[in-house]
């Protein structure tokens, strides 16, 4: 694995943005990993959602179908899943409080064909609002074959103000 | 209070509108103020969680929050067999709570 994840493009977030793009995915790389780690927003009970971009632009269409298994310290494992919505990585939201933060990786599949879907499983870990430690896993499919060069996180109102986002392409030899 | 897609839009913009300062992105580490797509973009998705706070969210909250079915088929299961309501009549009380807790909107 030596030498297998090439940085492709990085961010590191100390002041308030709307929003955070990674570009750059290319024909280079089938296959790209995304970390973002220690996400905090500064509105409080609030998620930090996610789109693919497709030249620029984030895809807002209602093509993302999802199913996750959330681990929730406070109460039982919950399987939930949604179909045809405009973004992903809702449910849980996270806080402004001292610690309330999410970190998250993701593995990004076919996101340079024209003719398949773009797949993603993701995995994350966060103190939510109350707080509470969540973890998730989770699967999602783009269910339109547009080609994808890049990710955007977003709050769901308000602004992201930290951060380390790093998205690496996955040489295969 | 339940609200239309014009009401949600019309507050979307208002609170748009309030805003002090340009809003600014991140792009591969570069700042940049937002342009005329984002604005858009920013508007809709804003509409969109007003919409969802206002309309869907008690139902999710619900979701979240309702005694498992395990808790379900254990008090069910002991109040129609052994004839022992306890755990029925807890499950009843925290089921009614999760319901006032997350009314479904007028």
């Amino acid at each position: 694995m030596s030498g297998s994840l090439v940085l492709i493009s990085s961010a590191d977030i100390s002041s308030a943005v709307s929003h955070v793009d990674l570009t750059g995915m290319s024909d280079t790389y089938s296959n790209y990993i995304v970390q973002a780690s220690g996400v905090e927003i500064d509105t409080d009970i609030q998620q930090v959602l996610m789109r693919f971009i497709s030249s620029g632009n984030p895809i807002s269409n209602s093509e993302y179908d999802l199913i996750q298994v959330r681990f929730r310290s406070e109460n039982t494992i919950q399987t939930t899943n949604g179909q045809n919505l405009d973004k992903f990585g809702q449910y849980d939201s996270t806080g402004t409080g001292t610690g309330e933060a999410v970190s998250r990786t993701l593995f990004i599949y076919n996101s340079r064909s024209a003719s398949e879907h773009t797949m993603c499983n993701y995995q994350e870990v966060m103190y939510d609002f109350q707080p509470y430690a969540k973890g998730l896993r989770a699967g999602v499919i783009l269910t339109e074959t547009t080609v994808v060069d890049g990710i955007r996180f977003y709050a769901s109102s308000g602004n992201i103000d930290k951060g380390l986002f790093k998205i690496y392409g996955l040489k295969e030899n | 209070m339940a609200k239309t897609e014009a009401q949600a839009k019309k507050e979307a913009q208002a609170k748009f509108d309030a805003l002090e300062s340009p809003m600014t992105k991140s792009v591969d580490g570069k700042i940049m103020e937002y342009d005329a797509t984002d604005d858009a973009q920013w508007i809709e998705d804003e509409t969109q969680r007003i919409l969802y706070e206002a309309n869907e969210k008690w139902s999710q909250d619900r979701a979240d929050n309702y005694p498992s079915i395990i808790e379900f088929v254990e008090a069910y299961t002991e109040k129609e067999i052994l004839e022992d309501s306890t755990k029925w009549d807890a499950y009843v009380t925290a089921y009614e709570k999760v319901r006032s807790d997350h009314p479904k909107p007028e």
